[in-house]
């Protein structure tokens, strides 16, 4: 009786295998479209989940990169050196006229603290900043996106921006114990939002994965023109005001264009500027 | 004993190798700064590195690793989780579906081959997609890479044929 049942449960086994391999392809499939409806209505499960898996992969792209890293500082090295005499003539002339408008800029935010007090005006939170390294990028026609390390450092958090030497990079997406994903502004997936220099138009600046980004949400009647510089807006508290985004490229019928200022492509180092409003008040 | 336990990892590794390469190319290309490829055009190599060894080693490339493949891609990419998986299965259904047409003919063939494939997963991921984000992708950015990686498949399987060549044993 129980040889027979083994027997019975071997048979039960091996079908449950053949099964299995017989349907594995549509199984994984199946795993797939389930993932990808996990992360279209619970993000946290698979944030978590991605988070993890990253710190786990993103130490390997570090040691990756060593090789390529040591070569092209080599290069660059070279390459600077020719340039830098030249640098430092036109560096000198620029700091004579740096100088004088720190003083300006000095005697300025005298005054803009005497007239706040006067007016009993209060400002809003300091912005911290902390500079962290890019370890990977994954710019596609379908993702734009990098892989920051940020040794777990407990001042970035989600939805902090990410800002280059120029301007506004992107937005951290998920953070990770020892790594975090930052979503580009030319993301799908990303959303600002951003206020017109000149004249304070509020608007949203849109990703769609190319190199520009859309305006959208402006007033019809808006004064916006060619050229019109772009910044961050500082409303709903996520984004500090004032960080330049882009510049106005064209404007027609498909919409308004911006190209962002910050480029990625070859930036190492990027700055986190955690504005957390809530915390502050 | 000792000479036993070295060649059984030896051929242990030999076996992984496809999947070891693959995996590697995957994280090598998500390296910041590669002078040689535009910003946002980027050749989709686990495409190129899952056709490969479909057609040159298939028995030593399973489904499972065209699965951690595809999951690896979707750790490092903001894609929505999944969709990487999908496109790479597709690919490994697609190549199984054309494999006779592809194997054990002249290299051209082999590419006008990839060609194929590569350009029905771009075409199926962006559907997918667009589905996903109720949104149309822009499709010039997709035609660049696909273009991007169609040229750079000879490059790759050249460096895979010196895997299989110089690093794996024939009888494997």
């Amino acid at each position: 009786m129980r040889a027979k049942n083994k027997k019975l449960l071997f048979l039960k086994l091996s079908k449950i295998k053949l099964l299995t391999k017989r349907f594995a392809i549509v199984i994984l499939f199946l795993s797939a479209f389930a993932f990808m409806l996990i992360s279209k209505t619970d993000t946290k499960v698979i944030g978590e989940t991605s988070s993890l898996a990253m710190n786990i992969v993103s130490p390997l792209i570090d040691t990756l990169s060593i090789p390529a890293k040591i070569t092209v500082k080599g290069y660059d090295y070279a390459v600077d050196l020719q340039k830098t005499y030249k640098e430092n003539i036109a560096l000198k002339g620029e700091n004579l006229k740096l100088n004088d408008e720190n003083r300006y800029l000095k005697s300025l935010e005298i005054e803009n603290r005497l007239l706040s007090r006067l007016l009993d005006y209060i400002p809003p939170p300091e912005a911290t900043s902390s500079t962290i390294r890019i370890v990977a990028t994954e710019n596609d026609a379908f993702s734009n996106s990098v892989i920051a390390y940020t040794g777990g450092s407990d001042k970035i958090r989600k939805g902090h921006i990410a800002m280059s030497n120029t301007g506004v990079v992107g937005r951290v997406e998920n953070v990770g114990k020892m790594y975090s994903k930052i979503t580009l502004i030319t993301d799908i997936n990303s959303k600002i939002p951003v206020i017109v220099e000149k004249n304070r138009v509020r608007g949203i600046l849109i990703g769609d994965n190319t190199n520009i980004n859309k305006l959208m949400f402006t007033p019809r009647a808006a004064d916006i023109s060619i050229g019109d510089k772009i910044i961050t807006s500082g409303i709903a508290g996520v984004f500090p005001p004032g960080l330049p985004v882009g510049v106005v490229i064209s404007i027609d019928k498909s919409g308004i264009k911006v190209k962002p200022y910050a480029d990625i492509q070859g930036a190492e180092y990027i700055r986190i500027i955690g504005y957390d409003i809530d915390e502050a008040n | 004993m000792r000479e036993f336990w070295a060649e059984n990892i030896k051929i242990q590794i030999q076996q992984l190798m496809p999947v070891i390469s693959s995996i590697l190319f995957v994280l090598i290309f998500c390296i910041p700064r590669y002078p040689f490829v535009a910003d946002n055009i980027r050749p989709y190599v686990s495409i190129i590195c899952v056709y490969f060894w479909l057609i040159y080693r298939p028995y030593m490339f399973g489904i499972i690793s065209i699965y951690i493949i595809g999951m690896l891609e979707d750790i490092v990419s903001s894609t929505p989780f999944g969709i990487n998986i999908f496109t790479i299965l597709f690919v490994y259904v697609l190549t199984n579906l054309i494999y006779k047409f592809v194997a054990n003919k002249p290299f051209t063939v082999t590419w006008y081959g990839f060609a194929f494939i590569a350009a029905s997963a771009s075409i199926i991921k962006w559907f997918v997609l667009s589905i996903y984000y109720s949104q149309f992708l822009p499709f010039i950015p997709l035609i660049f890479s696909l273009l991007a990686t169609i040229v750079f498949y000879p490059i790759f399987s050249f460096v895979n044929a010196y895997i299989q060549n110089h690093l794996m044993e024939d009888d494997i």
